[in-house]
């Protein structure tokens, strides 16, 4: 969480081109007034090439979209969307650098949550006209030549995340602050730095709660060789047997 | 082999499921024995299992061939599996923990379980499940449960018993024989849950210097002790005869004790 705030502080510092704006709750509760339609199947989600106006990363320019679980409610401004470089309107170019950076918290926040948090990341066909590109390792975004016509903003974006994850997350995340970042490409690989230790981190608890797994294992040790087995009618019959001796333990 | 060269303290906490392993040869079988006589008496009552597919050393060094196997109970729950008759089935269901029970060799002091020889083609892991679910069962009848163990854990965590609380490495002092244990402890600790890990260096010659490799300290291993050779035991093996026929090992004894108190804690 520091290595973040202070990789978007010099950021900021450095570009002197931000802007910050404020989504209140009873704007989050509504897409009223956004030039786009917000939430989910808002629309298909695919964008061919040549509708495309902005290209928020490619092959050759940083882009990355991270969620950053706040310490605490005071360690995040709930509603706030911060821009640190040009916006829409004024982006030069197809290709931009980009980042999105989604910082949350709530009371009721367990490893699991989070794992779902992350989920929301993935907007797809919720956001229309901005569209997510699936690449292994890599999160791009594409926005549509029609939604540009429409005059969006970062301000908008914002808006649409922070109502996305209050109405898909509200059990258990009580603020949502959104910050995106289209100034240098430095400020984005150092933040993909980030993206890539939460990356190993899940990877490494992913593969201990799988070994817990296999450590515990009660019924097929070999599951995956089963499929060419010929005796898999028997293993059948023995699972039978198993039930049978559970009901009558249970008894 | 005899007498202890050295020892270290253990916690005093009350281990019960032992898991003995080692590269073949080492020992081990013999360690198991001593080692289940020195619990008894410190008062237990162990329940020691021969879990060698290969040979049923522990078995033969008692002198007692087993009427049944885990194994052929095994085999006996996969053939009325294979008939799929429902009777049959209901019957297998509710007599398991009983034919198991039966399969106990029973004596004065401990009783032994004998794992035995697969004879079948396929993993057949449910009836796994199903054997160590009522080993389980089984074992929890008892104060203490010895596991004479072929080199690795995995068979063992499969077959036998899921919750190994110490294990025992033993060796010679050869480095071929070191290295084999440090492959056991990893594989205990990729198959098995254990709590603490122990080391017995057996068969040294008496006057020669042990050199314990860095992986022992570094994996937290416990150096339990340094077993010297004993002639009169290889002799007696030579001749075929038991660990129980007219065998006297009295230094070994009170060697094998002493690990059994740094493991148990004093009485």
């Amino acid at each position: 969480m520091e290595d973040f705030r202070r990789i978007v502080e010099q950021a900021k510092l450095e570009s002197k081109d931000y802007s910050i704006w404020h989504v209140t709750s009873e704007m989050a509760a509504q897409s009223a007034g956004l030039p786009m339609r917000v939430g989910p199947g808002a629309w298909s989600g695919v964008l061919p090439e040549d509708e495309v106006q902005i290209h928020f990363g490619d092959y050759a320019t940083p882009s990355t979209a991270l969620l950053i679980v706040a310490p605490g409610a005071r360690a995040l401004h709930d509603g706030r969307v911060t821009l640190v470089g040009p916006d829409i309107p004024r982006l030069s170019g197809s290709v931009v650098p980009f980042a999105l950076v989604v910082v949350a918290w709530g009371a009721g926040l367990t490893p699991d949550r989070v794992r779902e948090l992350r989920r929301g990341l993935q907007v797809t066909d919720q956001i229309e006209g901005f569209a997510q590109c699936s690449i292994p390792r890599e999160i791009r975004f594409t926005l549509s030549k029609a939604i540009f016509k429409r005059e969006i903003s970062f301000r908008h974006l914002g808006h649409a995340f922070i109502q996305l994850f209050r109405e898909q997350f509200a059990d258990f995340i009580q603020s949502v602050e959104v910050i995106f970042l289209t100034a240098s490409p430095n400020t984005i690989i150092a933040l993909k730095k980030i993206t890539q230790a939460i990356r190993s981190d899940m990877a490494a608890a992913l593969r201990a709660k799988l070994a817990q797994r296999l450590k515990s294992r009660e019924d097929c040790e070999f599951e995956w060789e089963c499929a060419d087995c010929e005796y898999q009618r028997i293993c059948e019959e023995l699972r039978d047997i198993i039930r049978m001796r559970k009901d009558l333990t249970a008894d | 082999m005899a007498g202890m060269v050295h020892a270290q303290h253990d916690n005093p906490q009350k281990f019960r499921v032992f898991a003995i392993t080692g590269k073949g040869g080492v020992g081990k079988t013999t360690f198991a024995f001593i080692f289940a006589r020195a619990l008894i008496a410190r008062g237990r009552h162990p329940l020691l299992i021969d879990a060698d597919p290969a040979l049923s050393h522990l078995a033969r060094a008692l002198g007692i061939t087993p009427e049944h196997t885990m194994e052929s109970i095994r085999a006996e729950l996969i053939g009325v599996a294979a008939r799929g008759d429902a009777g049959e089935k209901a019957i297998i269901a509710r007599e398991i923990g009983s034919i198991v029970d039966r399969s106990v060799v029973k004596g004065a002091d401990y009783d032994l379980l004998v794992m035995g020889q697969p004879a079948s083609a396929g993993c057949f892991c449910p009836s796994n499940t199903l054997l160590r679910s009522v080993i389980r069962e089984l074992a929890g009848r008892y104060d203490s449960i010895i596991i004479d163990c072929e080199a690795g854990l995995e068979q063992i965590h499969r077959q036998v018993i899921g919750t190994v609380e110490y294990i025992i490495i033993v060796t010679d002092p050869s480095a071929r024989s070191f290295a084999t244990g440090e492959a056991i402890l990893a594989s205990a600790r990729r198959f098995t849950q254990y709590k603490r890990a122990g080391l017995v260096v057996n068969k040294v010659v008496h006057g020669a210097a042990v050199k314990i490799p860095a992986w022992v300290e570094k994996e937290g291993v416990v150096i339990l002790g340094e077993l010297l050779e004993e002639p009169a035991l290889r002799e007696h093996e030579s001749m075929g005869l038991s660990l129980t026929e007219g065998l006297e090992l009295p230094v070994l004894e009170s060697a094998v004790a002493l690990i059994a108190e740094k493991i148990d804690g004093a009485t």
